[in-house]
C-alpha cells in the first residue's frame, strides 16, 4: 500500500511513470508508459556500450577452462566471449555447436559454418552450407549453394540464394594473441541477389578447427567475425 | 540544342530560381556525412506523393504509413497516408485556414479523405499513372479528381541523381486555372462552408472543366531534392476571402532528407508565400528496434530406440505420481520461458500442454518453447505433444507435433517452415482431458496499474486538439478460467475538455455526443466496473457474458457467441446487449435513457492481413443499419484500418458529417522496444462524433481474442517457432 501511495504522489507531482504489481501483466496506459521507461531507462543503463571486453594475454587464455570464442558483429560494433552450450549432429555434415554469451546471445556453428543465430535481433534463423562444411573438413575447395534464411521484421521468413565458388587463399599463420596456427585460407565467392557476399574460413591445417573467421548473417545482420581464443 | 546546354539551362534555371546554387556544392560537397534512405517518392503539401502542391504518378512503398505537415500562406494540413496495397492508399486530412473570416468561421477548419489508385507501374518506357480522388466526400474545400503520370530518369544530361517529370490532367480545384475544356460537361456545384458533407460526392467526381499540370523533381543525391510545378489550382475560395494572394502558377522548393524517415523542404508558393512542409514516413514492417528474444535452450535428443529399447518403455504412465511429477518439472522451465502452463495430461505416447503466453505476443514463440520443454523432459516414449494455445479461459487451437520433428529439423535449412508442413493446427477442444493435471497457481491472477492516463479529443473546431489527463488505477483479477472482475478509477488533474462551449445539437439521444458534460461532471470517475465470463461451448464456438459499467457512457449487460473454426477465413458472430446511460458524474448511478442493443457479425479473412467486417444491427441511438470495416493487420501486430456506418438516421438528422466513419490504428509496444510484450496501443479517429451508427464499448469482445490463436495467425507469427 505504501508502494501505492508513493508511486501516485510520485506519478502526480512529477508526471513519470505508473507503478504496476499482481502476478498478471496489465495493458492500462500506465502500465504501457511504464514498459517504456523501464526499456528507456535499460537502454540508458548501456549507452556506453557493453563493458569493454578484458585484454586478451596468453596467460589469461591459460586460464580459460572451456572453448572460447570471440565473436565480431561488424556492423554494429560489438564483440563478445561465447562459450559452448550444446553440441549435436543431424543428418547433414558437420557437427553442430551452439556458443552462446551470458546474456543468451547464441551463434550456431555447423563444422565451424556460421549456420544460425538467436537472441541478436535480425536473426539468421537458418542455413544450407553443406558446401561449405564439407569443403572445410577436406581443407580443400568445394564449390555450391550457401543459402541463408532469415526472419524479417514482419516475422516473415526470406531466404537469400547464394552461388558461391569456394578457392584455397594459401596457407596463412593466423596469430591469435601470440600464438601463432598454421592454417588454409578458403574463400566462398558468392553471387546472389544481394550482391557479392564472401565468406573467409581460416582453416587449422593440424586439426580442421576454423580458428578465424568472417562469415555473412543476412542482409541486416551483416557480417559476423569469429576468432577461437581457446579450443 | 546540344545535351550539355540543355542541361545546364535546365540546372540554372532551378538553382537560380530557388537560389541554392550554394546549398547544391554543400550537399555534394558533404560526402563524408552517412547515406540515408532517400523517401521515394516524396509528399506534396497534401500528404500524398506529388511535386509542392500537386500530385505525381507513384505509389508510396507498400504498407508506408506518411505523415506530413505543411504550411503556406495561413493554410496548415495535416495529413496522414496510408498505402493500404501496392496500388491503394488512402489520406486522411485536418487542415485550418486562417483569416477565413466569413461563413462565421475566423479560422476555417475541416478534415477531407483522399484515396488514390495506381492504375500502372512504372516500367522502362511507361511512367506510372495514378487516379485520384482528392477530398471526395461532400462539396469538401480540396475537392478534385486527377489523372496524373509520372516518370524517373536517373543521371539525366549527365547531372548527377534523379530527375522526375509528372503531367497530369485535374477536375475541380485542380482544374479551376487554364482549363482545356471539359469531359462530361455536368456541372460541378460550388465549395459550401457549412455543408454538412461526408458523403461521397459521385455527382461531380470528373465534372466540370479539365486543366492540365506539370511538375519537375530532381534528387540531386541521397538528401539534396529541389522541385518545381506548373500549377492549374486557381485557390478561388482562399483568395476570395482574402487568405493570400495568388501572383503565379510556379511554386518551387528545395528538399532535405534529414534520416531515413524524415524529409523538410522550403519552397515558394504561388508568387506570393513562403512554405514549409515536414514529411515523415515509416513502415510497420519494419520495426522501430528489432524483435529480439534470447536464445532458447538447445533441444535434447532421445536416445535411438535400437540402442536403448528400455528408455521407450510406456510403463512410466500407469504410476499414479506420475503426471504430478511431470508437470512439476514442466512448469517452472516454462515458466522461466515466459509461458503459463495451465494443464498437462500424459498417455504412454502423447502428451497435452495448455499453455498461455505471460511476455510474447507472439504465438510460435510460446509452440516452440513449450514443444523444446516437452522434448527436454517427457519420457522418451511420448512421440506427439499436443500444444493446445489458451487465452483468458478459451481454448484457442492444438498444435500437434511430432517429438521426431523437434529433435531433427531444428538446423536443416527453413527449419520454420519445414516444420510448419509437419504440424497439424486444429480446433482446440474446449476442456482438457479428463486426468489433466491442473497447475495451482494459474488462478486466481491479479494485475493493478497506477499512473497516468490521457484521453484526447480530436477536431474541436475551437481547438483541435483537446485533451483530460490525470491518474488512474485499474486492476483486474482472474479468479477462475474465463472470469474476471476488471475495473479503472480515474481522477482528472488537468485537461481542456471541460473548457470546450460546443454542446451537443443532436436531434438524437445524445449517446455520444455529451463527452463535455461527462467531463465537466466530476473530476474522480469510475472509467469502468465490470465482470465477465468467458468460455467455449463448443469446439469452434465462443461464447461471453459480461455485465457492469462497462465504459464511460454506458453500462449494462452484454453477451456474445461467435463461431471461428481455427482453420476458416470466415466467422459468424451475434451480440445482445441491454445497455443504460450511466450518469454524467460516472459514479454508480444512471440515466433514464436505455437501449436494447445488438449486433449480428461476419468476420471475413481476405488473405495477406486484410480483413474485413460486416456488423448488421441496432445502434446506442435506436438506430438500425450497418457497419462495414476494412483493416490491414501485419504479422508484427500492426493495424490499420478504416470503417462506415450507414443507419436509417438521415444525414440530416444525423449532422455534421452526415454518417459515422473513422480509421483505427493498432501499434504493438514490442514494435518499439524490439523484445517481446502483450501490449498494445489501439486508438479511433474519427472525422466527428455523433449519435447516430454509435456501437456500445463492449471490453473483451470475442474475434480479436480468438483469431490471435488461430490458424492464420499462428502462421503469420511462425518464422520464430525456433526463437
Amino acid at each position: 500500500m505504501m508502494r501505492a501511495i508513493t508511486c501516485a504522489i510520485v506519478a502526480a507531482t512529477l508526471g513519470l511513470a505508473g507503478c504496476t504489481g499482481g502476478n498478471d501483466q496489465s495493458s492500462s496506459q500506465a502500465a504501457q508508459l511504464r514498459t517504456y521507461v523501464d526499456v528507456i531507462r535499460a537502454n540508458r543503463g548501456n549507452r556506453g556500450g557493453p563493458a569493454p571486453l578484458p585484454t586478451l594475454t596468453p596467460a589469461l587464455i591459460s586460464q580459460l577452462t572451456v572453448p572460447s570464442l570471440e565473436v565480431t558483429v561488424e556492423n554494429r560494433n560489438t564483440s563478445a566471449f561465447l562459450v559452448p552450450f550444446s553440441e549435436r549432429r543431424d543428418s547433414r555434415p558437420g557437427l553442430l555447436r551452439t556458443w552462446r554469451t551470458a546474456n543468451d546471445a547464441m551463434l550456431v556453428m555447423r563444422g565451424g559454418v556460421l549456420v544460425a543465430t538467436r537472441g541478436l535481433g535480425n536473426d539468421l534463423a537458418s542455413s544450407n552450407a553443406d558446401a561449405a562444411v564439407t569443403g572445410i573438413q577436406r581443407r580443400s575447395p568445394v564449390s555450391g549453394l550457401h543459402t541463408v534464411y532469415y526472419v524479417d521484421g514482419d516475422n516473415q521468413t526470406r531466404s537469400v540464394d547464394l552461388d558461391c565458388e569456394m578457392r584455397t587463399v594459401g596457407n596463412e599463420t593466423v596469430e591469435i594473441v601470440q600464438r601463432g596456427f598454421p592454417t588454409v585460407h578458403l574463400q566462398e565467392n558468392c553471387t546472389g541477389t544481394r550482391g557479392i557476399i564472401t565468406y573467409d574460413y581460416w582453416v587449422d591445417r593440424r586439426d580442421g578447427v576454423v580458428v578465424q573467421s568472417r562469415q555473412w548473417g543476412g542482409p541486416e545482420l551483416g557480417y559476423i567475425r569469429t576468432r577461437r581464443i581457446k579450443k | 540544342m546540344p545535351k550539355t546546354k540543355k542541361a545546364r539551362l535546365l540546372a540554372t534555371a532551378c538553382c537560380l530560381s530557388i537560389g541554392v546554387t550554394a546549398t547544391i556544392a554543400q550537399a555534394q560537397g558533404r560526402a563524408d556525412k552517412p547515406k540515408v534512405v532517400t523517401s521515394a517518392p516524396s509528399l506534396n503539401f497534401y500528404g500524398v506523393p506529388g511535386i509542392v502542391d500537386l500530385p505525381s504518378g507513384e505509389a508510396l512503398p507498400d504498407g508506408n504509413l506518411a505523415i506530413g505537415v505543411s504550411n503556406f500562406g495561413g493554410q496548415t494540413r495535416t495529413n496522414l497516408t496510408f498505402q493500404f496495397s501496392p496500388r491503394i492508399s488512402a489520406t486522411f486530412r485536418y487542415i485550418g485556414i486562417q483569416d477565413w473570416n466569413s461563413d462565421g468561421f475566423d479560422t476555417y477548419r475541416d478534415r477531407s479523405f483522399d484515396v488514390r489508385y495506381l492504375l500502372f507501374k512504372e516500367s522502362r518506357f511507361r511512367p506510372a499513372v495514378t487516379v485520384g480522388l482528392q477530398d471526395f466526400a461532400g462539396t469538401g474545400i480540396y475537392a478534385a479528381e486527377y489523372l496524373v503520370a509520372t516518370k524517373n530518369f536517373k543521371r539525366p544530361f549527365r547531372l548527377p541523381g534523379k530527375i522526375k517529370v509528372t503531367g497530369g490532367l485535374g477536375w475541380g480545384r485542380l482544374g479551376s486555372l487554364g482549363s482545356i475544356g471539359s469531359l462530361s460537361g455536368g456541372v460541378r456545384p460550388v465549395f459550401n462552408p457549412n455543408d454538412t458533407g461526408g458523403e461521397p460526392a459521385t455527382d461531380q467526381w470528373f465534372r466540370g472543366p479539365v486543366s492540365p499540370f506539370a511538375g519537375v523533381e530532381w534528387q540531386v543525391n541521397d538528401r539534396l531534392g529541389l522541385k518545381a510545378e506548373y500549377s492549374s489550382d486557381a485557390y478561388t475560395a482562399e483568395t476570395s476571402r482574402g487568405v493570400f494572394s495568388r501572383d503565379s502558377r510556379l511554386n518551387f522548393g528545395v528538399e532535405y532528407q534529414l534520416n531515413n524517415n524524415l524529409r523538410v523542404g522550403g519552397y515558394w508558393l504561388y508568387g506570393s508565400e513562403i512554405g514549409l512542409n515536414a514529411q515523415f514516413q515509416f513502415n510497420p514492417k519494419t520495426p522501430a528496434a528489432p524483435y529480439t528474444v534470447s536464445g532458447p535452450r538447445p533441444v535434447i535428443v532421445r536416445p535411438s530406440r535400437a540402442s536403448n529399447p528400455a528408455a521407450y518403455d510406456t510403463a512410466w504412465a500407469s504410476a499414479q505420481s506420475a503426471p504430478v511429477v511431470i508437470r512439476d518439472a514442466v512448469q517452472p522451465e516454462l515458466r522461466e520461458n515466459g509461458i503459463r502452463l495451465e494443464t498437462l495430461s500424459t498417455t504412454g505416447t502423447r502428451a497435452e500442454a495448455r499453455v498461455s503466453s505471460i511476455s510474447y505476443d507472439n504465438h510460435a514463440i510460446v509452440v516452440g518453447r513449450t514443444a523444446r520443454a516437452l522434448a527436454r523432459i517427457l519420457p522418451p516414449s511420448v512421440e506427439t505433444f499436443d500444444i493446445t494455445l489458451m487465452n483468458n479461459g478459451l481454448a484457442l487451437s492444438t498444435v500437434t507435433i511430432s517429438r521426431r520433428d523437434i529433435e531433427t529439423l531444428e538446423f536443416q535449412p527453413d527449419a520454420a517452415n519445414l516444420l510448419l508442413s509437419k504440424a497439424v493446427i486444429s480446433d482446440a477442444a474446449p476442456q482438457p482431458a479428463a486426468n489433466a493435471v491442473k497447475v495451482d497457481d494459474v488462478h486466481p491472477r491479479f494485475s493493478w496499474s497506477l499512473g497516468p492516463y490521457f484521453r484526447p479529443s480530436y477536431f474541436d473546431p475551437d481547438e483541435p486538439l483537446r485533451y483530460d489527463a490525470g491518474i488512474a488505477a485499474e486492476a483486474r483479477y482472474r479468479f477462475a478460467p474465463g472470469w474476471l472482475v476488471a475495473g479503472e478509477v480515474r481522477h482528472r488533474l488537468t485537461g481542456t475538455i471541460t473548457d470546450s462551449t460546443r454542446l451537443s445539437n443532436s436531434v438524437l439521444p445524445r449517446v455520444r455526443t455529451d463527452a463535455i458534460l461527462y467531463a465537466r461532471a466530476a473530476d474522480t470517475t469510475i472509467e469502468n466496473l465490470y465482470v465477465s465470463k468467458q468460455w467455449k461451448p463448443g469446439k469452434s464456438t465462443y461464447a461471453r457474458v459480461t455485465a457492469g459499467y462497462l465504459e464511460q457512457m454506458f453500462g449494462g449487460v452484454s453477451a456474445e457467441l461467435l463461431w471461428k473454426p481455427s482453420g476458416n477465413r470466415l466467422a459468424l458472430g451475434v451480440e445482445a446487449n441491454y445497455a443504460r446511460q450511466r450518469d454524467f458524474d460516472q459514479a454508480f448511478g444512471f440515466q433514464d435513457y436505455s437501449v436494447a442493443t445488438g449486433h449480428v457479425s461476419a468476420y471475413y479473412e481476405f488473405g495477406k492481413g486484410y480483413y474485413g467486417q460486416l456488423d448488421v444491427g441496432r445502434y446506442l441511438a435506436g438506430d438500425v443499419g450497418a457497419t462495414v470495416s476494412l483493416e490491414r493487420e501485419f504479422e508484427n501486430g500492426w493495424r490499420v484500418g478504416g470503417f462506415f456506418t450507414l443507419t436509417d438516421v438521415s444525414a440530416a438528422e444525423f449532422g455534421e458529417g452526415s454518417f459515422d466513419k473513422g480509421i483505427t490504428l493498432t501499434v504493438p509496444v514490442s514494435w518499439f522496444i524490439g523484445r517481446p510484450s502483450r501490449q498494445s496501443v489501439s486508438t479511433t479517429i474519427r472525422p466527428i462524433q455523433r449519435d447516430g451508427g454509435a456501437r456500445l464499448n463492449v471490453p473483451g469482445r470475442l474475434y480479436g481474442q480468438v483469431r490471435d490463436g488461430h490458424v492464420s495467425d499462428l502462421t503469420g507469427d511462425w518464422g520464430r517457432v525456433w526463437e
